[in-house]
């Protein structure tokens, strides 16, 4: 039972200096008076089985108000500061009417900017924050959109627990304060943080406790990034990459798309150059080289597919390939590496290299090389040479002090910790926030060293592995529940303020950490306002209202030095070229490293290339699953270095040979979900395969020698064994266009001789009845440029967040019942498997002037209105599907079953917009256009007696975009943004010209700058 | 028929004979009653043609336009709304129901007049005490002459049906509770 | 003498109804005929027990996994998106189809004056019936609200919201309502005289006064019979074109969706002829059995399996027809999709139904022309359920392959039925055999009057002949 949750009280006291916290206090009261409230109001309501649905089943509305209203009853203590009565409303907040919020999420230990929408108390989205370095222009992430469920997240630990039994926060007080002397034996493991409070607080355990140690651990830290910087720079930096001033990218390995904490911003440069208006505008063209399908990679102008542990060999060749054309070089740069470079020379180098190389030296200065953090150190080494050689640095790449405390130090990493515990050395473990049962390397056997520690604290969102591990377990905050602060990637200072009161109770590690150095009654929020207690209250509070401070840390004017260069060219030149089958780890791009495990909407998010939800697979390319003998589906048997895992097998185009990729992130121990629901039963199983059995400390990315066995049961009642099979829930299982003109596509100089190369496809279609209906007024529509669509699946998420839209669960969508309204596929566009190109194509509602959908409902259930919106009445839909059938593109979506269920947790009904109806079992539900953000801007503009205004009413697709490939507006309004796309000449709409639908939303042909001499 | 003569015969045919003397002797007011259709009894009966086909055509026109016009209003004025760009009144989709409602309508008529013109439902009718005149719906022939025909004269009818075969002859109302033939006049 | 010649033009009738096999072998007496068809609804039999309790109980699985669907949503179907459409509708068509053989027959070859229609139509109307009834529980069942199916009727709502007509769904309300309907009045109007008979033979009270409450007091009198046949007549010139157009009605939810593979002008009378066949083979399926078991050949003869092979001959030749058709216009047509889905149904993952349905409707109606196969109970009996099942197959084919491979090649996706899809449809079956039992038992199923009409036309014709054979021998 998951419901009956304690009500949010916002920790509140003295006055009206943080207006979030003025306005939070009051949000306990107003929520349920807005619960009820909101629903009643949603248009659309469902009066068929959805009115007992939204309201808590199990209380009265008026039970509920009681309950809300008295917060001193429901917190499971007393609530921290006063609760002002709702009489004493603040300006700020309208009922009905949600407010935003700036904070920031952590990734990584580096701040992200977000801005929550919070509805009286209930923050139900998240965006980017426009202002803030890291989300320019507000654009998201999957991760950033889906973090909302993590807070709603109804497995959430709840009770603070003491061996076996539940225990109050006081006790654990006072066991922290006593009995550590000079904190011997006391170890800390927390996640890398560049929090300065986090910071100030180790220095005071420190500065109190001298003998206790601090460990950072981050599975997926890039740590060979840092020692490369600390060889060839003299000292650990972080590289700044600025790709708005990069023409030719070459990304070795390298997923810069989707990086955690940098890839918004980096996705949202890198289009600067990819939006192309007119045949004026250039392009940049982008080179990857790598083994497994990354988002860059699949829309990449050339790719070369090539084993990870090939990648220096590569990045070698490259440099020989400059070093041969150094003639191009810079002086500067000639006279300083001419000599070091000439043994180079005599290196073949492949053609692709060939051409890349050109293309950098012709733009020297404009180029930048990026490699993977999870490339040995010599790599990257040759990645900042290459860089420095071309001119690159300081201005396409530049270094800044590591933001991350303590970064790449002893401190970092499990392995002293390890040693210390092995020893039994370690009395007490304090572990915040990470997951290292689930997470260490296999061969520290992290389990049995943590049996040797007689007191073990956990703290952390989850009940997980590592917390049943442990002697105390502490229920951890949300960031959206805690105070905080960090640095963003580029070092600016980001402010996490919560909006909510903690769901669970829960504490956050400052005030863990405050405890350790003796804080009688630690507040995170003191803890802060007195840490910038020098800040006047005017600034702190506009940063508050902005999320950050700004002001970025400075570059740091490093150069490569030539021994470190030399080393890496010789170790590069050494390193064996591994033979046999290679696995490759890597973070997954909804779980990351698992700390997304238990997020609903990620689980079931389709993997942004392989389209792959519920789970994840052993990748390998067609050639490799057709020489290993296995098929999609079927469960192997994976063994290397002693170790193995069973994994079932997921064929995938445009991977490396003899190379199977591994996602990192699933199966976690902790998250187990209802698989499949019979008619009596339910089975619980895991999601997905756990690959960290098969990390080891010193190979923790990439795994020679690899070996496959099919997996295979005594098949009843044949007596031969059949192979073991597992259902993969694919939700697109066809990548073919079957050369249908769906996504249209062209090369730049094509695009440049012939402008209106999509013309054919933009024909009239004669209809019997011609033009029966004359769209005046405001008219919306929509224009998607497939050019800077990078296929991150951001726009899914936020989809999903805004319209409330449910998940289904793995075996309903495995029978291809998944209801995101929005989906994004993927087109193999350029043939071979070689060089696979995985064009993505956001696909939803296209609004259909003449819309198929509209005269085969029966009951008028979906109808056209006159701003030409394709309208869906859920109230009025008996579920005939007919209107699904002959939709064209199948956006169409169909509560197959009671996927909203209405006895879902309190937390998950708190996590719904109530602007948007939460829809029953049996209707038919698709894109809106977020009718609700449109209706609402025209309600304010009723009221204010204007137009709307440009800009005014943005879907949460468009706002989710960080590559703003998705445009929104008036296409009555000649002058507005998607009217200018609406005219460009390589606009398009899907089907236009077989069916004529009229479709509102239309698509920019997609262009690519392939470098001629690799085309011919 | 309430009251009257009637004769029981073995065969169409002999129903036939009997009912062609009767004519011919003046004989209107005349009715038969077989198992199943005999058309040259009718014929010989004069039984008038009958008018349900005009009622089913009226009935069909109706119901047509009705069909036609209730969609027309329906989704071309109380409930007009832009469905798929297409016009309110999307004549041509509204034909299948128009057809529909036409035969439903003059379908249910036809019964409904053949019910009226044939004086049904009549579950209990004086006719049915008429001693053996349940196999009038199994193997037996039988002719009926109304009392109200001027012409009716029992003597003259029973003569001339004797000579005609028929089986036995009895009369409306029927008195005797015990259903012995009639005892000629001497 | 003059009643000679007054039914002497019925010797013409007497030809067509003995050219070939004749249509009638027995000449008992009209007395002995009656009590002979009357004899199965007085009399009962452990038989007949037996078979209800069988047939019930396959109806009540039926109605549990329907009530379950109910309850949990057609998600314990194997629907997705988009395959949208499945079974559910499979079914329906099917069941559909079948319910046109009955109508006509007793329409159209009333209006064809095929007199070999009497011993079979009552039989055929009835099955007509209790296929719609089956038919009509789909396009409810498979709603995603089925308690709000009322929604398609144009009736006046509180809000004021009406159907909307441009859509083919409420054009199948109408025409299936109306078929079902009609069909019904038909059917009782044809039985009337012979309740009359059967209250009139009645061994029990009880018994004579509920015949006698649904014989309306019919008497047969020569008025009434004059109506009566009017009747007959105008409901048989109306229900003609209802047939062809119902099953044309049931085609448009295809034909007018654009989807490839739907979108087609032949769909109409492709889809007529196919229930016109199909409908047939369910009369031999059933009709067949009950010949054999109530010794029913004298009534029921080779003459009329043989008209019947005819038909489906025919019927079915319309069918693979279409089926070439279909290919070629989607190939003549040149586009793109026309040409994927073509080729998604003869290589693609359903190819093995696509093959299975074209052999079966191209063999069985061509079986049909050799006299051996179409005179033999047993042959006949085989080839149509062959036809059966190949005539189900094919709407699944239709509706699955054209909907799992459409226009954009990312939302194809494969249909999987459930066991709950299974259990529906064989339920269904149950139920059929369940209400055409019930009207075996307590419904005349074979016209009594008809049948004395057509042995009174031979008898007499014959008689006739045999006097003027007769009298050539004395002058002779």
């Amino acid at each position: 039972m998951v419901d009956r949750i304690r009500l949010p009280i916002h920790p509140d006291s003295d006055g009206a200096d943080l207006p979030a916290r003025a306005v939070a206090s009051d949000h306990g009261h107003d929520h349920g008076h807005d619960h009820g409230h909101d629903h009643g109001h949603d248009h659309g309501h469902d009066h068929g089985d959805f009115d007992d649905g939204d309201m808590p089943s199990s209380i009265s509305r008026r039970g509920f108000l009681e309950i809300v209203g008295a917060g001193l009853l429901v917190a499971c203590e007393p609530p921290r500061g006063e609760i002002l009565p709702y009489s004493r409303q603040p300006r700020e907040l309208t009922p009905g009417k949600p407010q935003v919020y700036a904070t920031s999420m952590m990734e990584g230990g580096q701040a992200v900017g977000v801005l929550a929408t919070s509805w009286s108390g209930r923050p139900t989205k998240l965006d980017g924050n426009p202002d803030h370095p890291a989300t320019l222009g507000g654009g998201s992430s999957i991760r950033l959109q889906s973090a909302i469920y993590d807070l709603y997240d109804p497995t959430r630990g709840r009770t603070i627990r003491h061996g076996s039994q539940g225990a109050g926060w006081s006790l654990f007080l006072a066991n922290a304060r006593g009995g550590f002397q000079s904190g011997k034996g006391l170890h800390f493991l927390l996640e890398p943080t560049s929090s300065p409070l986090l910071i100030q607080q180790i220095q005071a355990v420190r500065g109190k406790l001298p003998e206790a140690r601090f460990h950072f651990y981050d599975p997926v830290a890039p740590t060979a990034r840092l020692d490369a910087t600390r060889a060839a720079l003299g000292k650990i930096a972080t590289p700044i990459h600025h790709l708005d001033k990069a023409q030719v990218i070459a990304a070795f390995d390298s997923d810069f798309l989707m990086e955690p904490a940098v890839g918004i911003r980096q996705a949202r440069d890198f289009a600067t150059h990819r939006r192309v208006r007119s045949t004026a505008d250039g392009m940049s063209r982008l080179y990857v080289a790598e083994g497994e399908v990354s988002v860059p990679g699949a829309i990449a102008d050339h790719r070369l597919r090539a084993r990870p542990s090939e990648i220096p060999s590569l990045l070698l060749s490259l440099l020989a390939e400059v070093a041969r054309g150094q003639g191009k070089l810079a002086p500067k740069q000639r006279a300083a590496w001419g000599a070091s470079l000439g043994p180079l020379q005599s290196r073949p180098a492949p053609p692709w290299i060939k051409v890349l190389a050109g293309d950098l030296l012709a733009r020297q200065g404009s180029g930048l090389v990026l490699v993977g953090p999870r490339q040995p150190p010599e790599a990257h080494v040759l990645g900042y040479l290459l860089n420095t050689l071309l001119g690159n640095t300081t201005v396409t790449e530049t270094f800044i002090e590591p933001v991350i405390f303590e970064e790449g130090m002893e401190s970092h990493g499990l392995a002293p910790l390890a040693t210390a515990m092995s020893r039994g050395e370690v009395s007490t473990l304090v572990i915040l926030g990470c997951d290292p049962l689930y997470d260490a390397p296999a061969d520290l056997d992290f389990a049995r060293l943590l049996t040797k520690v007689p007191t073990s604290i956990y703290l952390g969102r989850h009940e997980n592995v590592t917390a049943q591990a442990c002697t105390w377990y502490l229920p951890g905050l949300h960031f959206l529940e805690q105070w905080g602060d960090g640095r963003a990637y580029d070092g600016t200072l980001s402010l996490i303020q919560p909006l909510i009161r903690p769901l669970f109770g829960g504490h956050s590690p400052n005030e863990v950490l405050a405890a350790f150095s003796g804080d009688p009654a630690p507040d995170d929020r003191l803890l802060l306002r007195a840490l910038y207690g020098m800040v006047p209250t005017a600034d702190w509070q506009s940063a508050l209202q902005h999320g950050f401070f700004s002001g970025s840390l400075p570059p740091l004017g490093l150069e490569v030095s030539p021994g470190a260069a030399s080393k890496a060219i010789a170790a590069a030149a050494a390193a064996p070229a591994s033979a046999g089958l290679e696995v490759a780890l890597r973070p997954d791009y909804k779980m990351g490293a698992g700390e997304f495990g238990s997020n609903d909407w990620l689980i079931e998010l389709p993997d942004p290339i392989t389209k792959l939800s519920w789970g994840n697979a052993a990748q390998m390319s067609l050639a490799t699953a057709k020489r290993l003998g296995v098929r999609k589906n079927e469960i192997i048997d994976l063994a290397q270095g002693g170790r193995s895992i069973q994994i079932p097998v997921l064929p995938t185009q445009g991977m490396a040979d003899d190379l199977i990729s591994l996602s990192l992130g699933w199966g976690n121990g902790a998250h187990p979900r209802e698989e499949e629901h019979g008619l009596f039963s339910a089975k619980m199983a895991l999601v997905g395969v756990d690959a960290y059995p098969l990390r080891t400390t010193a190979a923790p990315w990439f795994l020679p020698d690899a070996a496959v066995a099919k997996t295979s049961r005594q098949a009843f009642p044949y007596a031969s064994p059949e192979p073991v099979r597992e259902v993969l829930a694919i939700q697109q299982t066809n990548i073919d266009m079957q050369d249908r003109p769906i996504l249209l596509g062209a090369t730049l100089e094509e695009f440049r001789n012939n402008p209106n190369f999509v013309a054919p496809h933009n024909d009239p279609v004669p209809d019997l009845y011609g033009d029966p209906w004359k769209y005046t007024g405001q008219q919306w529509g929509m224009g998607i440029d497939l050019t800077t669509c990078i296929g991150c699946s951001a726009c899914v998420s936020a989809c999903q967040a805004e319209n409330n839209t449910p998940t289904v669960g793995k075996i309903n969508a495995f029978k291809g019942r998944e209801m995101h309204w929005l989906r994004i596929d993927r087109y193999q566009l350029g043939g071979s498997d070689d060089d696979v190109r995985l064009m993505p194509q956001p696909m939803m509602c296209q609004h259909c002037e003449k819309a198929p959908c509209e005269y085969v409902c029966p009951v008028n259930a979906t109808v056209h209105s006159p701003d030409g919106l394709n309208e869906m009445v859920y109230n009025r839909c008996i579920g005939t599907r007919f209107c699904s059938n002959n939709c064209p593109y199948k956006v169409r979506r169909f509560n197959f079953l009671l996927y909203n269920d209405t006895h879902m947790p309190e937390t998950l009904k708190m996590s719904k917009n109530p602007n948007v109806t939460v829809r029953g079992r049996g209707v038919m539900e698709k894109c809106t256009y977020c009718v609700q953000r449109i209706r609402t801007a025209e309600i304010d503009a009723r009221i204010d007696q204007r137009h709307i205004r440009e800009g005014e009413v943005r879907t949460a697709c468009q706002v989710a975009c960080p590559t703003e490939a998705i445009v929104f507006g008036l296409v009555s309004d000649p002058d507005s943004p998607v009217s200018q796309i609406h005219g460009l000449s390589r606009v398009y709409g899907v089907l236009q010209h077989e069916l004529g639908t009229e479709p509102r939303t239309r698509y920019l042909a997609v262009l690519h700058n392939p470098s001629p001499e690799l085309e011919s | 028929m309430r009251k009257g003569l009637i004769a029981e015969y073995g065969s169409p045919e002999s129903l036939l004979k009997g009912a062609l003397a009767m004519r011919a002797q003046g004989f209107t007011a005349m009715d038969a009653f077989t198992p199943y259709a005999v058309q040259p009894v009718m014929d010989a009966l004069r039984v008038p043609r009958s008018r349900v086909p005009l009622y089913c055509l009226c009935a069909g026109v109706i119901g047509g336009g009705y069909g036609y016009l209730i969609q027309f209003w329906m989704n071309g004025f109380d409930y007009a709304l832009n469905v798929g760009g297409r016009p309110l009144g999307s004549v041509p989709a509204y034909i299948p129901p128009t057809f529909e409602a036409t035969v439903l309508f003059a379908s249910l008529m036809a019964i409904f007049a053949f019910l009226g013109f044939s004086g049904l439902p009549q579950i209990a009718a004086p006719i049915f005490s008429v001693p053996g005149f349940e196999r009038a719906s199994i193997d037996r022939y039988f002719l009926g002459l109304e009392s109200l025909d001027p012409a009716y004269d029992p003597e003259i009818a029973v003569r001339i049906l004797r000579e005609t075969g028929a089986l036995r002859i009895s009369f409306l109302p029927v008195e005797a509770p015990d259903d012995a033939p009639i005892q000629e006049p001497a | 003498m003059d009643q000679a010649e007054e039914l002497g033009r019925e010797s013409a009738e007497y030809a067509k109804a003995m050219d070939g096999p004749p249509i009638l072998l027995t000449r008992a007496s009209e007395a002995a005929i009656t009590r002979r068809l009357l004899a199965p609804i007085f009399r009962g039999g452990p038989g007949w027990k037996l078979a209800f309790l069988i047939t019930l109980g396959g109806s009540t699985i039926c109605w549990l996994a329907i009530l379950y669907t109910v309850v949990t949503g057609i998600g314990t179907w194997g629907n997705n998106i988009p395959v949208a459409w499945a079974y559910a509708i499979t079914n329906f068509v099917w069941w559909i189809g079948i319910g046109h053989a009955g109508t006509f027959i007793s329409a159209i070859l009333l209006i064809l004056e095929q007199s070999w229609r009497n011993s079979i139509n009552r039989f055929a109307e009835a099955m007509t019936l209790f296929a719609i009834i089956q038919a009509g529980i789909f396009p409810v069942l498979h709603l995603g609200r089925p308690w709000y199916a009322y929604w398609i009727l144009p009736y006046p709502a509180t809000m004021r919201v009406w159907p909307n007509y441009r859509s083919a769904l409420p054009w199948d309300a109408a025409a299936i309502s109306t078929y079902f309907t009609v069909s019904l009045v038909f059917w009782y109007l044809g039985l009337i005289p012979d309740l009359a008979s059967a209250r009139d033979t009645a061994p029990t009270l009880t018994k004579r006064r509920i015949y006698g409450i649904f014989a309306l007091g019919w008497r047969g009198s020569a008025r009434s019979w004059r109506h009566y046949q009017m009747a007959y007549l105008i409901l048989g010139a109306l229900a003609t074109p209802l047939v062809l157009s119902v099953h044309s009605v049931v085609s448009l939810d295809f034909a007018i969706a654009q989807l490839p593979g739907w979108h087609s002008t032949i769909f109409p009378p492709y889809f007529v002829s196919g229930a016109i066949y199909s409908g047939f083979a369910m009369v031999l399926t059933l009709m067949i059995p009950v010949r054999r078991i109530f010794k029913l050949h004298d009534i029921v003869t080779v003459r009329h399996l043989e008209a019947m092979g005819k038909l489906i001959l025919v019927t079915g030749s319309v069918v693979y027809y279409t089926y070439v058709v279909e290919l070629f216009i989607g190939w003549y047509s040149g586009s793109e999709y026309e040409i994927g889905t073509i080729q998604a149904r003869l290589f693609g993952p359903y190819a093995w139904i696509t093959w299975t349905v074209f052999g079966l409707n191209f063999l069985c109606p061509n079986l049909m022309w050799f006299k051996s196969i179409r005179q033999g109970a047993i042959w006949m009996f085989v080839v149509s359920i062959l036809i059966n099942i190949a005539m189900w197959l094919e709407r699944f084919w239709l509706i699955v392959t054209s909907l799992n491979r459409d226009f954009l090649p990312s939302s194809w996706h494969i249909y999987k039925p459930t066991y709950v899809d299974g259990t529906i449809i064989i339920g269904t079956m149950f139920f059929f055999m369940f209400l055409f039992l019930l009207f075996l038992r307590f419904v005349p199923f074979i016209p009594i009057s008809e049948t004395k009409e057509i042995r009174h036309l031979l008898v007499s014709e014959e008689h006739k002949r045999e006097r003027e054979r007769h009298a050539q021998g004395i002058d002779r």
